[in-house]
This record gives structure tokens, C-alpha cells and sequence, in this order.
């Protein structure tokens, strides 16, 4: 799964621990959300969806196989 | 279900620490008179065994109470360890980490167990019991986590 979080994060110049301090998470997590080695949860993708006020479908994008 | 808080469960994480180095001491003294006094530990390996095992248990469980201790009085340190456990990616790295490992001692077992029967079938039996329980453990948490999420 493809996602838009580096776009809007460098977008509103947040930085990584920012982003991460607003969701909870390790700035790890983002790092590894970002390179598409790790694929959030339903929560962390709402949470996230939030933060940068936007549908999650708009930062997550599903690809089919 | 109402869950604990962070806090809560380090400060239950804490006394937890403090009561089992008592407990520890208190075997460990009781074991040091009773070898004096009564006829009991008199075997020096068995008693050397016992020291350790009950001055281990003490070092931890002390070890526990004081990093507890100065985690929950350190604001900034206790939001950041918050962070680490509570962060999805730290739980299921930890997750498949003890599943491999539950399933790569089941596989050693297993094998040793084997080997052992050319030497040993009090080992083999010793072995074989043991896989037993491991397996029936797993079942009977993978039911009770199974009912949480039907």
C-alpha cells in the first residue's frame, strides 16, 4: 500500500517527530510508513487522516494486486 | 472492558517489583536458616542453586521497583517509554518476534528430544512433556484471545 505521508508532511513542513508526537507513535514508525516498510493500522491511518484533515483515502492509497 | 492506564499499570509494574524482592528475601533468609538450623539444603549444590536462584529473583525484582520508581517520577522519560510500548510497529515487531521464537523452540525441542533417546529416555520423556505443555498453553491462550475479538 502507497501513501501520501512524506507529500503533505514536506508539504506543511512538519517534520517527522512532529508528526509522530501528534499520533503517538516512534518517529521510527513514520520513517518505516514513509518507505512503505510498514503499513499502519485502521487507527494509526485515522489518527494520521486526521492530523493533516484529510479522508484516509486520500493519504492511503490501496493498490490491487 | 475499562483498560489501565500507562501510569497505572507502571506503578502496578512497580510494587510488583518491591513485593517480589521481599518475597525473594524472604525465602533467601529463610533458606540460610534453615540450612543452619533444620536438616534441610544440606547438599551444597542444591543450596548453591537456591542462593541463586532466590538472590536472582531479588536483583530483578529490586531492579524492577527502582527503574519503575524513577520512570514514573521522570514526566518526559515515562511519556517517552509510553510512546515506545505503546507504538504499533514496536508491538508487532514484538509479536512476530516471540511467535518465531515459540515455534523455533518448539522445532529445537523437538530435535534435541530425538538425540536425547539415544541417551537419555528420562530426557526424551522430560523433553516430550515439555512440548506437550508448550503446545497446550498455546491452545488454550490462542481460545481465550480468540473469544475476545468473536
Amino acid at each position: 500500500m502507497k501513501n501520501r505521508i512524506q507529500e503533505l508532511r514536506t508539504l506543511r513542513r512538519i517534520t517527522q517527530q512532529e508528526l509522530a508526537d501528534a499520533v503517538s507513535v516512534t518517529r521510527q514508525t513514520i520513517i518505516s510508513l514513509e518507505n512503505g516498510r510498514y503499513n499502519a493500522s485502521l487507527l494509526l491511518a485515522h489518527k494520521i487522516a486526521r492530523y493533516f484533515d484529510t479522508a484516509i483515502e486520500d493519504i492511503f492509497l490501496f493498490e490491487e494486486e | 472492558m475499562k483498560t489501565l492506564t500507562y501510569t497505572a499499570r507502571k506503578r502496578f509494574t512497580m510494587y510488583f517489583g518491591l513485593i517480589e524482592s521481599l518475597v525473594a528475601l524472604c525465602i533467601l533468609i529463610a533458606g540460610i536458616i534453615c540450612r543452619n538450623t533444620a536438616n534441610i539444603l544440606q547438599n551444597s549444590d542444591t543450596f548453591s542453586a537456591f542462593i541463586g536462584i532466590s538472590a536472582g529473583m531479588f536483583g530483578a525484582g529490586l531492579a524492577t521497583f527502582l527503574r519503575t520508581r524513577s520512570l514514573l517520577h521522570d514526566e518526559k522519560r515515562l511519556k517517552a517509554s509510553e510512546v515506545c510500548e505503546m507504538d504499533e510497529r514496536n508491538q508487532y515487531i514484538a509479536g512476530q518476534s516471540a511467535r518465531l521464537a515459540f515455534w523455533t523452540t518448539m522445532v529445537l525441542t523437538y530435535i534435541t528430544a530425538f538425540f536425547a533417546l539415544f541417551f537419555s529416555t528420562a530426557l526424551y520423556f522430560f523433553l516430550c512433556f515439555q512440548i506437550l505443555v508448550m503446545l497446550v498453553i498455546y491452545l488454550v491462550f490462542a481460545r481465550i484471545i480468540g473469544r475476545k475479538f468473536c
